[in-house]
């Protein structure tokens, strides 16, 4: 009498969750306003291992010399970053490989530090590939062709692949 | 055996359960299908040291900024009108190099805000812009000759006269034009100073009743034009001699040359000399026609109107301000199965009064690889 119980439940159980699975259209969760503003203005992407201890990741190697914006001579927002290989620095790598990282600009009219994005980019550059040898800095630059582009958001990650 | 039943029951149910749950988890799949949907800055994994679509994307991101940043651009109280020239590819690939500059034309067009403008320069816009202007100046023929007709009649020539003025019309002349039908709008005059004239004049017949009777002894005019193309060319087909032969074709043919043939479509019309061989189906140029009333007794041309029956289709690239080109050049290394290309692409801004490079971008790659592919 009890398996017979049983078995009407995992009967039902499987009738519900068919049920719940036919649902055509699902609510997606919005992102939380205070995550999105804790996410640095020049943030770093795609570890690209992830073990039970840990995850690797290429910013181990990378430091960030300079980051500044200012407008060009025609008035157009102009972010400069400064990005340095600066090798291996744990004892069981201290020489570091070379680097190529993929870098991508976005620029915002809404200020993205207080409340995170509010709105759709008023312009952005494609995944752009820097390559940084062992202890070398590259430069990388980008204007806005939007003069009213206020805020920015500069995203690195390994080359995407 | 029931219990069996109950065991089996539950195990499938388990199954089904870890299914359903499995199923809601899983993303859709993209590794079942034969093709990989990218990213176009993503690698593709396929090989090759040439340039990337990432590489053109870079390219044009990087450069639209700074095109726009240029003074002659930026400071500019009207929109700057740019003619794009072909790019050169200098590098050992064979690919459409014009890739480059119709991406860094769409990112222009798309962040420029209006201060920048292009010229169309694909041959099928062209071919579509010339079949609208060509049939609005079909339109305007009857509005044209119309008033022609009212000027004659309006001038003293006839307004003064005593009596009504005997005009004949003789044929006109295609001064270097060929398969033009001037006739056809010398008689679309006719029947409009007919029209308008009130009676002031009065057109002959060409054609005697007997045949034999010289009716030219009454006209006091001849209504008659000259059809012309403004072109410094001569647009007219060039009888022949022994090395000059020129022809108007009623069927396709080939046309046999010292070093190969010719196959020319119906209707064309050419001049060959030795092997260089030149046609024209209908030239692009302003076709003007010269209304001309010319006096029977002293050949004099009494009155004359000149009239614009077709527009020349024009690029506009004579507005242009500034010409955009670029280059592409590499250097090419291989040995073994490696192979190492170093890629530089430049673009400049041309005044093209002066001839000053006003601006020039720059950008630069190298790439090795073990497995060369073919671009295309």
């Amino acid at each position: 009498m009890y398996m017979k119980i049983t078995e009407k439940l995992f009967i039902l159980l499987i009738f519900f969750v068919m049920i719940s699975g036919c649902k055509a259209v699902y609510k997606t969760e919005r992102v939380a306003q205070s995550r999105l503003a804790g996410e640095p203005q020049v943030g770093f992407v795609r570890p690209d291992k992830y073990t039970i201890l840990g995850t690797r990741s290429v910013c181990d190697y990378i430091e960030i010399v300079y980051e500044k914006k200012t407008t060009n001579e025609a008035g157009f927002p102009l972010v400069e970053l400064g990005v340095r290989n600066r090798g291996g620095q744990h004892f069981w790598d201290l020489k570091g490989p070379p680097i190529v990282l993929s870098v991508k600009a976005t620029f915002y009219n809404a200020p993205i530090q207080s409340a995170g994005p509010t709105g759709a980019p008023v312009y952005e550059t494609n995944w752009q590939t820097v390559r940084i040898v062992r202890g070398d800095t590259a430069h990388y630059r980008v204007v806005c062709p939007v003069k009213e582009a206020r805020h920015y958001q500069l995203m690195l990650s390994e080359l995407i692949k | 055996m029931t219990v069996k039943l109950k065991q089996s029951c539950i195990l499938i149910s388990f199954l089904m359960i870890a299914g359903c749950l499995t199923g809601c988890a899983t993303p859709i799949g993209t590794q079942t299908s034969h093709t990989r949907i990218l990213s176009p800055d993503e690698a593709d994994n396929i090989g090759g040291s040439f340039l990337e679509s990432s590489d053109i994307r870079t390219i044009a991101s990087r450069m639209c900024p700074e095109i726009l940043s240029v003074p002659e651009i930026a400071n500019a109280e009207a929109p700057v009108r740019v003619a794009i020239a072909p790019m050169q590819n200098s590098t050992c690939y064979i690919f459409d190099k014009d890739i480059l500059s119709r991406k860094l034309r769409s990112e222009l067009a798309k962040y420029a805000n209006g201060r920048v403008r292009f010229f169309s320069q694909n041959q099928g816009g062209q071919r579509m812009r010339k079949m609208i202007i060509n049939e609005q100046d079909e339109d305007m023929w009857e509005k044209t000759l119309a008033s022609a007709a009212d000027v004659l009649v309006a001038s003293r020539l006839i307004s003064n006269a005593a009596k009504p003025v005997k005009v004949r019309l003789i044929a006109p002349k295609n001064v270097n034009l060929t398969d033009m039908n001037a006739d056809s709008f010398m008689i679309m005059l006719r029947s409009a100073i007919l029209e308008k004239a009130g009676g002031k004049i009065s057109f002959l017949s060409s054609i005697s009743n007997d045949g034999k009777t010289d009716t030219n002894k009454n006209v006091d005019y001849w209504l008659t034009g000259e059809f012309f193309a403004e072109s410094i060319s001569n647009e007219e087909l060039q009888k022949s001699d022994a090395s000059i032969i020129g022809w108007t074709i009623n069927q396709s043919e080939h046309i046999n040359l010292n070093k190969g043939s010719l196959l020319l479509d119906k209707g064309s019309s050419g001049m060959v000399t030795g092997t260089t061989v030149k046609t024209k189906k209908k030239p692009n140029a302003a076709k003007r026609l010269s209304v001309l009333l010319i006096d029977a007794k002293t050949q004099n041309i009494a009155f004359s109107k000149l009239l614009k029956m077709e527009n020349k289709v024009k690029t506009g690239l004579g507005r242009a301000d500034i010409i955009l080109t670029g280059d592409v050049k590499g250097l090419h290394k291989a040995a073994g199965g490696n192979r190492s290309d170093y890629i530089l692409v430049t673009f400049q801004l041309v005044d093209y009064r002066t001839n000053e490079i006003l601006w020039e971008g720059e950008y630069e790659t190298k790439k090795v690889t073990n497995r060369s592919a073919v671009y295309k």
